[in-house]
């Protein structure tokens, strides 16, 4: 019987002026885990904040056992055992963890009171039941984000727990702490739970899901039995006609230049878990130096290290022989060095400025001020370099009505436009369906063919592996080389994760 | 220029399309000015006629009438101005008010001590003075936030505050013209003013200035690089900084700059249409700036005629409360209204798009 | 002695219109906005005492004082909120409507756009310095304090601020939170102007003279935090004191004097941001 059934969805957002979800028809049984599949933009997330009741859909029906429903608060679908474990976290990180599980449905004494250690000691036993071991006493801001998931799924099985909605679940999660979520995610299933699994990862999902869903562009392309397909076709299922990087296909001859970035003994301390320990690390023009980490292992301080946004507590940081901080920030930026930011709504782009302004940003003062003045130079510069990153109808738009691939597109045309000698890349591909992925990577790649030396830093192995020439691990601020011989993966989770072979 | 050509300059541009969203907060905050002024004239005088008449028309009827009202806008438009520089580089200083007192006092204070040893050449030098003034009660600010990163909100409210205390103690204590009903200064002499272009209105060569001020800033913004890069810091700091901008001059050198022109501002008012400094003459200019900056959208080319609708309130209500019985706090209430009713345009766009 | 009792009794006299202003800009700024209307909700409350009061007697007028603050605040989010208009546009609209309309209203009220003292309005005095209007205001900002420490309404307010998303995972509508820290907010400013205008039975034009600005700065040394905040407050009432008792002593005039906490709480922002950029290590 299914538990939850939605009927001909369709949902519009003006905002984006996107049709979302176009007539989509979907079903979960109880005891099934039903995985939905799709590139970015393929309205996976509508579907499941529907289904949450965060969003009303324009039209369409959804039933709970049968019986027509209408959410108007995720308070409503809660009420009848849906919970959902968002992609992004979406905890009060000021908060501590019982205290964020038991928001909305606080525990009371003495009349308005809220009751702490009840809600303390609920979270205790919801937590004993899970085999989770998170302190609910703890302040969310200082649990490390395997922690963070835990407190989300508690929160989305406190209240019942016959439907669980997970959202991308593992893209922040080493992968220990992956297995002992699907672990948990087949235990929910097999006690007569029905889950809705969220992801574009193939491989997670022929080995999890009793039953898959293939979205593009906001309508159902096909919904079958996992059991019938392997991980190489449902690869192809989930993104259409996009051409991957070649692994072997490596550059040939391209000498190894000079050193171009030199990271020597750098320690950067205070930063907890994420702190640096005498990082040594030299990127040659013509290569590509990976280095990957998962969350909390300290790849967001050699970020702020090698960009130059801190400088090291011991040990320098050269560029092209020269100290980075002695360089003048407008030459390094314009000429030498090219950023392409984790954080790129903070760091990458100026959202309330105009798409052109924030491409041509870095090479602002290249232009004389007559030339500056009559504009057009500029503006053709900015449609130049946008152009050759596939970012269309732009003209008097700010960044912040576009999409996120764009948004990334527009970064990379600025970064990536020029000759950089050096770029320093991190998880440039994070949140880019796959053929904007393959793009950005072969344009690294191309750049380092013609000379750049690139510094490629990433939570996702798969990026390092497509595109290194050199790897190593970050693991809590120390780096591991990786040999590149044997079994690549296992060495590369071996000591992402700490663990001694 | 012909309109077709202005068009095109404007669409060329690298800047987002916000000028028509400019117009339209315009005119939206003149018809909402003008409803609500019939609405206070019908419902707050006992002679609503009257009221309508010395509102509408009085500013407007006589050729004096109508440049004075020019002239009042004059300062607040310099001081608008001041508040786009700093809110264009994100800082939000509420500085205005004590920084434009400051301004009048100085200029009242030197004018007449320049007059006497540089003759007629001395007004423009006075408002140097009072633009020093403005700089200097502004610092703290700056340097605060330059050297310490401290809220430019807090800082500048503050001190304004304890300027515009200190201020009133010295025009009413020391250097006050003790044979005067006013609380005022002792009255500038009359060729230490900055001359009046067409009496007996007392238009002066200020609002020439304003109007030049406004177009430089135009410019600045939209067409100079540092323009750019203080619009780009203001909009994102970090972004600036890692694209290389002097973000430490962005960090001080806007909020000096707000100073300057509130304190020439002030200065404006003492040796324009006041002719010395008057306990409480800011009379609310800083909020009022702020207010006008906000109608005009933050554009430069926008404020002359958010300053005159501002000017137009103002001497309409006074107008109408010397002509009626028309409360004269009604003058400030209107522009508050129109304040909020040009903050909440985007909400009658986004009904329109629910229907 | 004496003189350290009389400056206690003044920081208390102080205190007491100024502790409410600050807690309800902590409620604000737990949800993430910045109240800089209090100044404003201040005049509104002293003009809604005064004017009820002067009908209807003291106690109901303090009642009204709340109320009509509290609506009004609650009113003006609302309008920022549904009109998506900016909060801090619609503050500024505030503290400009707030005294224009008080002075409309008290035209027609009290025939004067001035000082308008209305015959027992002025609160008792129940120990020197400290009137029963003190000890409402008092009683107001404990029962705040009371709701933000231990109430699901303070841990609500603070997942508001920190992150919207957090409630809505609760089912809990982020508007409604930040409606409810606004309705709180005006309260408290209209706690703060009733006595404000209890204290002299009259009401004054602009005579908030500057303290909402002061509890917002109260709110920010404070650290956004409780206990820093009324840590804030109580340092703020002894330099007014202090202030206000030194005209008796030293030959400096009123107003000179007056502007001197503000100078000096301008400096104690830049100096504790000074110390915080440190401890961030910039």
């Amino acid at each position: 019987m299914n538990i939850v059934r939605l009927a001909s969805i369709r949902k519009y957002y003006r905002s984006s002026a996107a049709q979302a979800l176009d007539g989509v028809d979907f079903e979960l049984e109880s005891g099934e885990i039903h995985a939905v599949v799709g590139e970015n933009g393929a309205g996976k997330s509508t579907l499941a904040r529907i289904l949450c009741g965060f969003e009303r859909p324009d039209s369409g029906a959804v039933y709970v056992k049968g019986a027509p429903t209408s959410f108007s608060s995720h308070r409503d679908a809660e009420r009848v055992g849906i919970g959902f474990v968002p992609q992004y976290s979406m905890l009060a990180t000021g908060l501590t963890a019982a205290e964020n599980v038991a928001i909305g449905h606080e525990p009371r004494c003495f009349g308005p009171f809220t009751d702490r250690r009840r809600a303390s000691y609920e979270f205790s036993l919801l937590a004993d039941r899970y085999g989770f071991t998170v302190d609910p006493d703890a302040i969310v801001a200082s649990l490390s984000s395997a922690e963070r998931r835990e407190v989300e799924i508690l929160r989305a099985l406190a209240r019942g727990g016959s439907v669980l909605v997970l959202d991308e679940p593992t893209s922040i999660l080493g992968e220990k702490e992956a297995a002992s979520l699907f672990t948990l995610v087949r235990r929910l299933r097999d006690s007569g739970a029905g889950i809705v699994y969220i992801s574009h990862r193939a491989g997670e999902i022929v080995n999890l899901a009793d039953r898959v869903t293939v979205l593009r562009s906001g309508v159902v392309e096909r919904s079958f039995a996992a059991a019938d397909v392997d991980e190489c076709e449902l690869a192809g299922l989930i993104v259409s006609g996009t051409a991957c990087v070649d692994p072997n296909a490596r550059r040939a001859g391209v000498a190894l230049g000079e050193p171009v970035l030199t990271i020597r003994g750098v320690s950067l301390g205070g930063r907890g878990s994420g702190s640096l320990h005498r990082v040594d690390l030299t990127v040659r023009s013509g290569e590509i130096v990976s280095v990957v980490a998962l969350g909390g292992n300290g790849l967001e301080s050699l970020e702020d290290i090698a960009a130059g946004v801190v400088g090291p507590d011991e040990g320098d940081v050269l560029v092209k022989g020269r100290p980075l901080a002695k360089w003048p920030r407008r030459e390094l930026r314009s000429r030498v060095m090219a950023y392409l930011p984790t954080d790129r709504e903070n760091r990458g782009l100026s959202p309330k400025a105009s798409v052109a302004m924030n491409a041509v940003a870095g090479r602002l003062f290249d232009y004389s001020f007559a030339e500056f003045a009559a504009g057009s130079s500029p503006l053709t510069d900015a449609g130049r370099m946008l152009g050759e990153f596939g970012v269309a109808n732009w003209k008097g738009r700010r960044v912040d009505t576009l999409s996120g691939g764009n948004r990334q597109r527009v970064v990379a045309s600025r970064e990536l436009s020029g000759d950089a000698e050096l770029v320093v890349a991190a998880n440039p591909a994070q949140g880019l369906d796959r053929g904007s992925r393959s793009r950005l990577l072969s344009r690294l790649a191309a750049m380092r063919d013609s000379g750049s030396a690139v510094l490629l830093l990433s939570s996702d192995p798969d990026d390092a592996a497509e595109l290194a020439d050199r790897s190593f691990a970050l693991y809590r601020g120390r780096l591991t080389p990786i040999e590149r011989t044997g079994s690549f993966d296992a060495a590369f989770s071996e000591a992402l994760t700490g663990a001694k072979p | 220029m012909s309109i077709a050509t202005r068009c095109r300059f404007r669409f060329d541009t690298i800047h987002d399309a916000g000028g028509t969203k400019t117009a339209m907060k315009l005119s939206a905050a003149l018809a909402s000015a003008a409803a609500l002024a019939a609405l206070a004239a019908a419902f707050l005088s006992s002679e609503p006629a009257s009221a309508l008449r010395a509102f509408f028309l009085a500013p407007f009827r006589t050729r004096t009438a109508f440049l004075s009202t020019l002239e009042l806008a004059a300062p607040l438009a310099v001081c608008a101005l001041g508040v786009i520089v700093t809110f264009r580089a994100g800082h939000y200083s509420l500085g205005g008010e004590g920084q434009a007192y400051a301004g009048a006092f100085a200029a009242a204070l030197a004018a007449p001590i320049l007059y006497e040893s540089l003759g007629p050449a001395s007004a423009p030098l006075a408002i140097l003075v009072g633009a020093l003034a403005g700089a200097i009660v502004s610092a703290p600010s700056a340097i605060g936030k330059r050297l310490a990163g401290a809220d430019v909100l807090l800082t500048s409210i503050l001190v304004s505050q304890g300027v515009i205390f200190a201020v009133d103690w010295a025009i009413g204590g020391p250097f006050r013209d003790q044979s005067s009903n006013l609380v005022a200064m002792r009255a500038i002499p009359r060729g230490a003013l900055l001359p009046r272009l067409a009496p007996p209105s007392t238009l002066t060569a200020a609002s020439i200035v304003a109007l030049a001020a406004c177009l430089i800033a135009a410019f600045y913004f939209e067409r100079t690089r540092s323009g750019t890069a203080h619009d780009l810091y203001g909009r994102n700091q970090r972004f600036a900084e890692l694209q290389g901008f002097d973000v430490a001059r962005l960090s001080w050198a806007p909020i000096v700059a707000a100073g300057v022109l509130h304190g020439a501002a002030g200065a404006m008012m003492a040796l324009g249409a006041r002719g010395t400094a008057i306990r409480g003459m800011s009379g609310g200019i800083g909020w009022s700036a702020i207010g006008a900056a906000l109608v005009a959208g933050s554009r430069p080319q926008a404020l002359p005629f958010a300053a005159l609708l501002f000017a137009w309130l103002d001497s309409g209500s006074r107008q109408a409360a010397i002509l009626s019985d028309l409360p004269p706090d009604a003058g400030q209430a209107i522009k508050a209204i129109v304040i909020l009713a040009v903050s909440a345009r985007p909400a009658i766009a986004a009904l329109r798009r629910r229907r | 002695m004496s003189a350290l009792v009389s400056l206690l009794a003044g920081s208390l006299a102080f205190m007491a219109p100024l502790a409410p202003a600050a807690v309800g800009g902590l409620v604000t700024e737990y949800v993430g906005a910045l109240n800089i209307a209090l100044e404003g909700f201040i005049l509104i409350g002293a003009f809604s005492y005064a004017a009820v009061g002067a009908v209807a007697g003291p106690v109901v007028g303090f009642g009204a004082a709340l109320a009509i603050t509290a609506v009004a605040a609650a009113g003006a989010d609302l309008f920022s909120r549904k009109a998506k208009a900016d909060p801090f546009v619609v503050g500024l609209g505030v503290n400009m409507l707030a005294p224009a309309a008080a002075s409309i209203v008290s035209q027609s009220l009290f025939a004067t756009k001035g000082v308008a003292a209305v015959a027992g309005l002025q609160s008792t005095l129940v120990l020197p310095g400290l009137r029963i209007s003190d000890i409402a205001a008092f009683a107001v900002a404990a029962a705040i304090i009371l709701a933000i420490a231990a109430t699901p309404f303070g841990t609500r307010s603070r997942a508001a601020g920190m992150s919207p998303d957090s409630l809505a995972m609760a089912g809990l509508d982020y508007g409604k939170a930040r409606g409810a820290a606004h309705l709180v907010s005006g309260l408290a400013c209209g706690a703060t102007g009733a006595a404000l205008a209890a204290s002299v039975g009259a009401w004054v034009p602009n005579m908030s003279a500057g303290r909402g600005w002061i509890a917002l700065v109260a709110v920010y040394l404070g650290g956004k935090r409780l206990g820093g905040t009324v840590a804030a407050v109580a340092l703020f009432s002894v330099m007014l004191s202090a202030a206000a008792s030194a005209q008796a002593v030293v030959e400096l005039p009123a107003e000179l004097l007056l502007s001197i906490p503000y100078f000096i709480a301008a400096l104690v922002v830049i100096v504790g941001a000074r110390r915080t950029a440190r401890r961030r290590g910039t």
